[in-house]
């Protein structure tokens, strides 16, 4: 009797994509006080409600989440497949400390956000956001394939992050928690990712940034444009100083980008009132 | 369509974008997205496009690390291109407008996440002690959808309804060589995003294919697709040889 009821209670697929789908709404209403705790509690409704019987065995589990939680949203699939291991191994089986399932999270919660902010949000999103950018500019800014292929790219990198982080951590939990914990494998991962970008950014610099020098010369009857003459020498020289020296400016004199950005328009006024930028 | 329909669903899109950067996530809330979808809905993709590449560029590298909030793509994109479509399709001045209209998005969002989502989550977490599984999602989801309604929209439609007026008077106001200056400083802008890009990457050893990519592009023409493969050719490179690595150790621990 008792058996079959244990079978019952046990997490399903099917649940865990009840668990993935309530994860849609994992950062909505996240507050300066518990970050995404809500959206953590309401991820874990489906599992919650399938494992436990008592209401009060509910709520207790319900309050166990509401403790601050912030990590990448997606990353954080992870957490919440682990997090829906743990709470049906306590449930069913009560060998493990509650407490547990909180020291868990709150450990893994800094790793994820590393790995989900710099690999999803400071690589894969500038860089195909980058390439859409100049496909709409070799197109004439005529062509939406560019932003329809990143909406696609980076959805389906979103969902696969969620999906196998809710699957193979509740499948997997421990073993994912040590190959996180032990191995450099969030390192490898961002310093791949870093090299990438790397080529990816010298790609972009003759396309996304333009800067033109007007000078003319004029050698008896021919006259020779500067512009000309550089690009003869090496095209997009002017792109790559100019980015060379916002990264120095950056790095080295610690200036903010966003007073750069109001710098390099007043530059390019300065530039045109005074001639030596068109 | 009536010119007030029109910012209605510029204040409704800057609603979705900014609920889709907090639930879905596809990435609609990025200016390469919402340019020339606000284009569409002005009856201007191109120009919409053109913005959205600008500011897109503008904002390449801004990461949202930990509680820090960063300046707002949304609302900036939306009205600088309702801006750039007023004008005509010049858009210089929706350039120099972006920079400044991202701020606003920013003073929301800070406003959001310390006052009245912190109330909303006070009544979620009621909701959760009395194990009220309807109040949980209520004040989890709905609440939070209708208070950003207001909040993003209104702003938005405002900005969007009167953009035709305000662009005229700057156009009066404003020399045009002053405006064709901003377009040339908006050319250089992607310096900084790019620059921001490399610094937050932060691979110390990668500078060889910063050439490499250069070198592609401005001696060889290659588009970024073609970029892309050779990314990922060298992508599977360093891992077959980090392999390699790690078993000729295992063999040398071994003997």
């Amino acid at each position: 009797m008792e058996q079959k009821e244990t079978a019952v209670k046990r997490i399903t697929r099917k649940d865990l994509w009840k668990c993935f789908w309530s994860q849609m709404f994992f950062e909505l209403g996240n507050g300066a006080l518990k970050e995404e705790a809500p959206g953590f509690v309401t991820s874990m409704v489906p599992i919650i409600e399938k494992v436990y019987d008592s209401k009060e065995d509910k709520i207790e589990a319900y309050k166990r989440h509401t403790e601050y939680y912030l990590s990448e949203g997606r990353a954080a699939g992870l957490n919440v497949g682990i997090a829906a291991a743990m709470e049906e191994r306590l449930a069913l089986q009560r060998d493990i400390e509650p407490e547990s399932i909180n020291a868990v999270k709150s450990a893994l919660m800094g790793p994820l956000a590393a790995l989900g902010d710099s690999i999803i949000h400071g690589t894969f999103r500038p860089l195909f956001a980058g390439i859409a950018c100049s496909l709409v500019i070799a197109s004439g800014y005529k062509s939406v394939f560019g932003p329809i292929m990143f909406v696609v790219i980076m959805t389906a990198i979103g969902f696969l992050v969620r999906y196998y982080g809710t699957f193979l951590g509740y499948s997997k939990g421990t073993e994912i928690i040590d190959a996180i914990q032990n191995s450099g494998l969030v390192r490898n991962m961002t310093h791949l990712a870093g090299t990438a970008a790397y080529l990816l950014v010298g790609g972009f610099s003759v396309g996304l940034v333009t800067v033109k020098i007007p000078w003319e010369f004029k050698f008896e009857e021919t006259v020779v444009s500067f512009q000309s003459m550089l690009d003869g020498l090496c095209p997009g020289l002017l792109s790559m100083l100019l980015i060379g020296l916002m990264y120095f400016l950056m790095t080295k004199k610690k200036i903010s980008p966003t007073f750069l950005l109001f710098a390099c328009l007043a530059l390019g006024i300065i530039g045109k009132y005074a001639g030596f930028l068109g | 369509m009536n010119y007030l329909f029109i910012s209605i669903a510029c204040g409704l899109l800057a609603w979705i974008a900014q609920m889709d950067r907090l639930m879905v996530h596809m990435f609609i809330y990025r200016p390469i997205i919402l340019g020339p979808i606000t284009g569409l809905i002005l009856g201007d993709v191109s120009t919409g496009l053109e913005m959205g590449v600008t500011i897109e560029i503008m904002f390449l590298a801004t990461v949202f690390v930990g509680t820090a909030i960063p300046c707002d793509e949304v609302m900036s994109t939306i009205i600088s291109t309702a801006f750039a479509v007023a004008a005509g399709g010049d858009t210089s001045i929706g350039i120099a407008a972006a920079l400044p209209l991202s701020v606003i998005g920013q003073i929301i969002r800070y406003i959001r996440s310390s006052t009245y989502h912190l109330w909303t989550n006070m009544q979620m977490e009621k909701a959760v002690a009395r194990g009220d599984l309807k109040g949980m999602y209520f004040w989890h989801i709905v609440m939070p959808l209708i208070i950003n309604l207001i909040v993003f929209s209104v702003p938005t439609f405002i900005a969007v309804y009167v953009s035709a007026d305000i662009v005229q008077a700057l156009i009066n106001v404003i020399p045009e060589k002053l405006i064709d200056g901003i377009g040339v400083g908006a050319g250089m802008i992607g310096a900084v995003g790019l620059a921001m890009l490399l610094k937050s990457i932060n691979v110390k050893d990668a500078w060889p294919y910063l050439l490499i990519g250069f070198f592609l592009s401005a001696f060889l023409n290659v588009n970024m697709i073609g970029i892309s493969i050779i990314a990922v050719a060298i992508i599977a490179i360093s891992i077959y040889s980090n392999q390699k690595n790690e078993k000729s150790k295992n063999r040398i621990a071994l003997d």
